[in-house]
């Protein structure tokens, strides 16, 4: 308990002294407000998901959830644990390619297909961490956008179970479960919400845990945190496989919601963009890779002539975030709003 | 045999183009200790500057490559000084994110400046094509070679026996005292950037006739540049050169025997087992620190 406090006193601006006290701890408090956020998440879903009509704005909501999920992946493995990789659209792709084998050959209904996706992925992803995690900063980044690439290679050849670039999967199933078949965007919006409540859950649990505190501790200083008694490779390698299971469970609903993809999908592209969302939202909470993951997608609907531009929105983007705003867009948002409100006050 | 020697030779041709993007990362990090991800883009740059200068406004190939080499060499520039000076915190990974951020921008910027079609540019001639013994030597893959020598020559040339290349080295290895000795360190960034992005556009530009130009042609050379600058150990201009050829002649002898569908696959698992196994490379201190 005392490392525990050590920890948490170390990374996060929580004073150690009110935590120990009668008060409710700030800690505490945070962990409060988060699943107050998770409920007021649902809330907000199923108002959605009651009252919206148009399926336009279902698909859009869907692909944000479906993102956001891989993002929140991303969000733990490089926001709390400092962990770049710019290969996580292998792990999307082996998820996606699992459910639709599992359901295509070998006959699996999709939630099983699902699952199977979400653990292969994950197993394929701490097969890879133990050898790619022994890598840091721009190394990792390196490794991981090569280790991208080899694995879109492989995608776009391995044509007898991936249908390559052309034709890619055709017409999978929609996802069902039992006599529900989830064929329509308002339908499948159930699933896809409850499915990133869920996974949000996890995740805040997460963050706020031990484990949560251990991370941002590592990612301050792997030799400091090894020092409290953080097992460093341990818990990096869990947060990596984590993030990669995360990424093969929106690969599976993906696969299924799309019905119809090829390899192209599943290229450097996608692993950037995840990247953007983290870094537009925050790398410092979760709810940052949910607001990144909104924008990330219903940014092109806005802009007319989009796709022509797109490359060069989300550079000037990412490149002014990553100068003005370390933290994140979001965040830096927040902190600014902060600082004006002290200022005023001040002034009063 | 003489099969295996047109594959070597095609092999060391493009080698030479892994080289030049290699002595493009070689350069930047000695001066900065930054890793460029958008080194790539500088090769992909030259080559479609160049390429549209050439088939769509009927330049002449000298002036269109001219123009591209400067061109390129001041959004290196760019990169240097409104990205990484600017950078709010400076550390590694905060300068690698601003990298990835301008290499997407830059691919962004040639998709709407040059299109999104991939072009031919033609080869540049006067140099006569060879058959030397059964091998053929195309005049491009001289001119590549050639433009090596030089290039690798004039720049160690530039880092061991001018005063500019000694104050570059100086700000590389101590900028607060190379500063004392009234050396700009922020000029010597620009100045490496500069080099190393009209390199690589110089190495793109070369390549443009052998291959061909699309904005999406960065990213591989930038991955199979650093994978020579990893090969050759990273930081040292010498290996950077050995280790472009090398990798250019593994990919041409994958290619050329096993299967020319995965040769980039192999470029990029040899980047990954040195990375994890050899990170000192051929010539080089341990620079990627294993945990």
């Amino acid at each position: 308990m005392k490392v525990e406090q050590a920890i948490a006193s170390s990374s996060s601006s929580a004073t150690p002294a009110t935590a120990a006290s009668k008060r409710p701890s700030r800690v505490g408090a945070r962990y409060r407000r988060d699943v107050i956020g998770v409920a007021v998440l649902a809330a907000i879903s199923i108002a959605i998901g009651l009252t919206v009509t148009r399926s336009f704005y279902f698909t859009m909501l869907i692909y944000s959830a479906i993102y956001a999920i891989a993002a929140l992946g991303m969000s733990l493995l490089f926001g709390f644990a400092g962990q770049i990789s710019i290969g996580q659209a292998a792990f999307f792709g082996v998820g996606a390619y699992t459910s639709a084998y599992a359901v295509m050959h070998l006959g699996m209904p999709p939630v099983l297909g699902t699952v199977c996706a979400t653990a292969l992925a994950g197993a394929f992803g701490w097969l890879v961490s133990r050898p790619l995690l022994r890598l840091t900063t721009n190394y990792l980044a390196m490794g991981t956008l090569a280790f991208g690439v080899i694995c879109f290679i492989l995608f776009a050849q391995l044509r007898s179970i991936t249908g390559g670039l052309d034709p890619g999967i055709v017409s999978l199933a929609p996802f069902s479960i039992g006599p529900w078949v989830l064929d329509e965007p308002r339908k499948m919006f159930w699933l896809v919400a409850l499915v990133l409540c869920l996974v949000l859950l996890l995740v805040i649990n997460l963050v706020h845990s031990r484990i949560g505190r251990a991370l941002k501790a590592l990612k301050v200083s792997e030799v400091g945190a090894a020092g409290l008694g953080v097992d460093v490779v341990r818990y990096k390698v869990a947060t990596f496989t984590l993030a990669a299971a995360l990424a093969g469970l929106a690969g599976s609903l993906f696969a299924h919601f799309q019905s119809a993809f090829n390899a192209g999908v599943f290229n450097v592209g996608l692993s950037i963009e995840l990247l953007i969302m983290i870094v537009v939202g925050s790398v410092t909470t979760p709810w940052g890779a949910l607001f990144g993951a909104l924008f990330v997608t219903i940014l092109p609907s806005f802009l007319e002539d989009f796709e022509h531009y797109k490359l060069l929105v989300y550079g000037v983007i990412m490149t002014a975030v990553m100068i003005y705003m370390p933290d994140g867009f979001g965040r830096g948002l927040v902190e600014a709003l902060r600082g004006f409100y002290k200022r005023r006050r001040r002034e009063k | 045999m003489s099969q295996f020697l047109q594959i070597v030779l095609a092999g060391i041709s493009i080698g030479a183009i892994y080289s030049l993007a290699a002595l493009g990362f070689t350069i930047v990090f000695n001066a900065t200790k930054v890793t460029n991800f958008a080194n790539g883009e500088f090769v992909m740059m030259g080559g479609l500057v160049s390429a549209s200068l050439v088939v769509n406004a009927h330049w002449p190939a000298p002036l269109a490559v001219l123009v591209a080499v400067v061109s390129v060499a001041a959004l290196g520039i760019a990169l240097d000084k409104f990205g990484l000076q600017q950078a709010r915190r400076k550390t590694i990974l905060g300068y690698a994110m601003i990298t990835i951020g301008f290499s997407l921008l830059y691919r962004g910027l040639m998709q709407v400046v040059a299109g999104r079609d991939v072009l031919f540019m033609p080869n540049f001639g006067v140099i006569p094509d060879l058959r030397v013994l059964d091998v053929y030597f195309s005049s491009q893959s001289t001119w590549i070679l050639v433009t090596l020598v030089l290039v690798s020559g004039g720049l160690s040339f530039l880092f061991l026996r001018t005063r500019l290349g000694k104050a570059m080295r100086a700000a590389s290895q101590s900028p607060r005292a190379a500063a004392l000795c009234g050396i700009e360190p922020a000029r010597m960034s620009a100045l490496a950037f500069a080099m190393a992005a009209g390199a690589g556009a110089l190495a793109g530009a070369l390549v443009a006739p052998v291959g061909a130009a699309f904005y999406e042609y960065g990213l591989s050379f930038g991955l199979k540049g650093f994978a020579a600058a990893v090969l050759g150990g990273f930081g040292s201009p010498v290996g950077a050169v050995v280790g472009g050829l090398l990798i250019g002649l593994l990919e041409s002898i994958a290619a050329g025997y096993l299967s020319s569908a995965y040769k980039d696959a192999v470029a990029l698992a040899i980047l990954l087992a040195l990375l994890l196994v050899w990170p000192s490379g051929l010539l080089g201190r341990v620079e990627a620190r294993r945990v």
